[in-house]
């Protein structure tokens, strides 16, 4: 398995959420807005603060503050 | 504009969507002007009610804030939820709800929709940005959206009136015949669980409700109901949720993984959206504008814009209110009979009022643009630029909004605090915003950079210098807010997380309904409080107008044909007025920020509303000599003298010029705010706070800016 956490992907970069993990308010609020397991989506901007885009919305992420894990898969 | 009277047998329904849908276009669009805010102890949102009247129905629209979920997590989501439920006692379960969603993202925005079929309640669809959505290749079947769903689809385009019409006969006709929604579905023991909680809710109950309780992570919700209802629930609900975890069920998921799939596979059959992942427009753009560089390349850059527009635009509208206050000054004096009563009327009160409202233009321009970029999208952008640099002040890109807002006024910028879930970050972005240079700072700038800052420099040289000042608050805020996070607000922020809107074109009816707002409220003001106070200065700088002599300096003045001679006994009459005594006491303490003792009545006049500083400036500077308009107190204060007397140096130079700009840029002068902290906050420890910090910080700030200024300028 080559999941990495969702900082390590590249603008531009797709890829596939596999596992989401840490406070359950957040974890449930991001699957709220469709950020789950199996969900598809785009790194628009990397870096602390990220801007994704998820079906046809964008969702900008404080990453590293986030008490909550985001692994995922490129997908090419 | 009247109230109508509902008669009793009024349809209510509550207006529900995800935020950025149009949803408060259509709430104005529905219910014209005839709306009002909703009280509810305890929380802070505000609640917009309204009505209309269709084929002589009567229609009551509750508008519920903006939210992705009703999964309450704090007081204000939760008010949300009892609404659409009828669970609050101040108001009735709502007969129908109005569910507006984006159809440019209609899986995401279907979601809320999703609960709201489990509210047992009637539910009708109404799409927005269908235009956008078609833009960007996507086509709805909305007859066989309609159709799967068993409810009314209503394409819509409220800024435009598409579709409204038939919005409302689709309302009207619910009152005849009830479209039940489908109920979405889940895993079976979900639904035995799930039926267990809903038979002890008893008649308050709903499958949202109880599915809501057990799919609920904090308990909150548990917590609140258990105390309203008085019911005992959490045995059933940890029962239910051991019983699914037993079976391999993640709680933490379970809801949103059931309710989108049941989503996709509904919407499936009426949407056709395009094969390959076009880059639309908002990504184009997004390229440049959420750039680490770039972006901030143009985040300054429209800031700067924005400011010297609001120089550049304001000043033509500007001299016509001044020429206009001019003409009603000359009218007045020419109606009235020499005498106290048309100095209050003319010196006090519409030197001092017109003197604010004179501002009026500026006002409008700065809302138009803030109404503008938050409209556009734009202020999303701002907000994700700014989360890193936020951060770093242990605060998240949620605290911009707020900041920037304060901008324009820190009454709104503290309420809009409201967004922020964790209370520490919450209370250190109150505590900062009344830092951010708002409009009512404006007329201070741009009297004083007009009068020293604007002859002899570039055409670009007075926008600068007023970005310049707001920059004073730009910076300052987010330093203050680390020291707070850093000492009395210790603590981990909350994550930040925020959709950013398509980009759009700015409706015209929503940016207009801002400005109006806007300018009502600072009339308003300008009518009530600023007039008292202009009243007030007026008066004790009148009185008392006998000199320690005996003589009547009104009297004084009047037998004199000498301009000089009239001059001097005008200096010695203010001079010994009530305001004068108490100016040239504290003279002391402003002096060492090149102030005289005028400045310092102005200041000190000003503690209740900033604004009123222009118009005391009028009086002080002019009482009895023609000061009639904003161009003739400039001049007046470019030639005065210290003490009003011509043998000393001149009064203003750019360094008290200038200190006299960071001291207002930087001190709490304001009572509508201390009020809004206080209401926010449950307490007067922080308005009482931010009084004191914020007032030192000024001092101390404009006797640098004086000193260092003395040495190079």
């Amino acid at each position: 398995m080559n999941d990495i956490p969702l900082t390590m992907l590249e603008s531009g970069e797709w890829a596939e959420v596999t596992n989401v993990s840490g406070n359950p308010n957040i974890v449930s609020r991001l699957s709220e807005l469709g950020v789950m397991n199996g969900c598809k989506l785009c790194m628009l901007q990397q870096g602390q603060t990220c801007l994704l885009k998820i079906g046809e919305s964008r969702l900008s992420l404080g990453c590293l503050y986030s008490d909550c894990t985001i692994m995922v898969r490129p997908v090419i | 504009m009247h109230e109508i009277t509902p008669p009793l047998k009024s349809f209510r329904i509550a207006l529900l969507g995800n935020p950025n849908t149009g949803k408060t276009t259509l709430f104005n669009v529905l219910t014209g002007l005839n709306h009002r805010v909703g009280n509810y102890p305890g929380v802070t949102v505000e609640i917009k009610k309204g009505s209309f009247v269709h084929q002589s129905s009567v229609i009551e629209i509750l508008d519920i804030p903006g939210t992705y979920s009703l999964a309450p997590r704090s007081p204000d989501e939760l008010l949300s939820v009892e609404l659409v439920l009828g669970l609050n006692p101040l108001e009735k379960v709502p007969d129908a709800l109005l569910v507006i969603a984006d159809a440019s993202n209609l899986e995401r925005n279907l979601y809320l929709a999703t609960q709201a079929f489990e509210t047992g309640l009637p539910v009708i669809l109404a799409l927005s940005m269908v235009d956008l959505a078609t833009a960007g290749g996507v086509q709805i079947n909305f007859k066989a959206l309609s159709e799967k769903l068993g409810i009314p689809v209503v394409p819509i385009h409220a800024s435009k009136r598409k579709g409204v019409d038939e919005l409302k006969n689709a309302i009207v006709s619910l009152q005849t015949e009830k479209c039940m929604p489908p109920v979405p579905l889940f895993l079976p023991e979900v639904i035995n669980n799930r039926e267990k909680i809903l038979g002890l809710l008893g008649d308050k109950g709903s499958l949202f409700l109880a599915g809501r309780l057990l799919f609920e992570t904090d308990g909150f919700l548990a917590q609140q109901l258990e105390r309203k209802l008085a019911l005992s629930l959490a045995p059933a609900i940890l029962e239910g949720r051991k019983a699914l975890e037993s079976v391999g069920i993640n709680l933490v998921s379970i809801e949103a993984k059931s309710r989108y799939s049941w989503i996709r596979e509904l919407v499936q059959p009426c949407i056709r959206k395009p094969e390959n992942k076009v880059t639309g427009f908002t990504d184009r753009v997004d390229r440049i504008l959420t750039h680490k560089v770039l972006g901030m390349f143009f985040f300054f850059l429209i800031m700067f814009l924005m400011f010297t527009a609001l120089f550049v635009l304001a000043k033509p509208l500007m001299e016509w209110i001044g020429e206009g206050k001019n003409f009603v000054g000359q009218g007045l004096e020419s109606l009235l009979p020499e005498g106290m009563f048309r100095s209050l009327l003319v010196d006090g009160l519409l030197e001092g009022v017109g003197g604010v409202v004179v501002f009026l233009p500026q006002i409008v321009i700065l809302f138009g643009f803030l109404s503008i970029l938050e409209d556009c999208g734009y202020m999303a952008r701002a907000a994700f630029l700014m989360d890193r640099v936020m951060a770093k002040c242990g605060l998240s890109g949620k605290s911009f909004i707020p900041l920037l807002s304060s901008v324009a006024c820190a009454v709104p910028g503290v309420l809009a605090t409201r967004v922020i879930e964790d209370k520490r970050d919450r209370l250190a972005t109150i505590l900062v915003a009344p830092l951010m240079s708002c409009s009512a700072r404006l007329p201070v700038y741009v009297l004083f950079i007009g009068a020293f800052l604007t002859e002899g420099y570039g055409w670009w040289f007075p926008g600068f210098v007023l970005f310049l000042m707001y920059g004073i608050g730009f910076i300052t805020a987010p330093i203050a807010a680390m020291l707070f996070k850093s000492t009395i607000l210790k603590g981990k922020g909350a994550p930040f997380l925020m959709e950013l809107p398509v980009y759009k074109m700015p409706s015209f009816t929503v940016v207009f309904a801002r400005i109006y707002e806007a300018s009502l409220s600072f009339l308003k003001r300008a009518g009530t409080l600023i007039a008292a106070t202009m009243v007030l200065i007026w008066a004790v700088l009148y009185f008392p107008y006998v000199s320690s002599t005996g003589e009547n300096y009104p009297e004084l003045i009047a037998a004199t044909e000498n301009k000089e001679q009239q001059d001097a006994l005008l200096l010695d009459w203010k001079k010994n007025s009530f305001l004068g005594r108490v100016g040239r006491s504290i003279e002391p303490v402003v002096k060492p920020l090149g102030w005289d003792w005028r400045i310092g009545v102005a200041t000190l006049a000003s503690f209740p509303a900033r604004e009123v500083v222009v118009g005391t400036l009028g009086i002080v500077f002019g009482l009895g000599k023609d000061t009639q308009d904003e161009q003739q107190l400039l001049e007046i204060l470019q030639k005065a003298h210290w003490n009003d007397d011509p043998d000393q140096p001149l009064l203003f130079k750019v360094p008290s010029a200038l200190s006299l700009m960071v001291f207002f840029a930087l001190c709490c002068q304001c009572g509508s705010t201390l009020m809004v902290i206080r209401q926010e906050t449950g307490t007067w420890l922080w308005p009482a706070f931010t009084f004191v910090y914020m007032t030192s910080l000024a001092y101390l700030a404009a006797l640098l800016t004086f000193q260092v200024g003395m040495l190079f300028l």
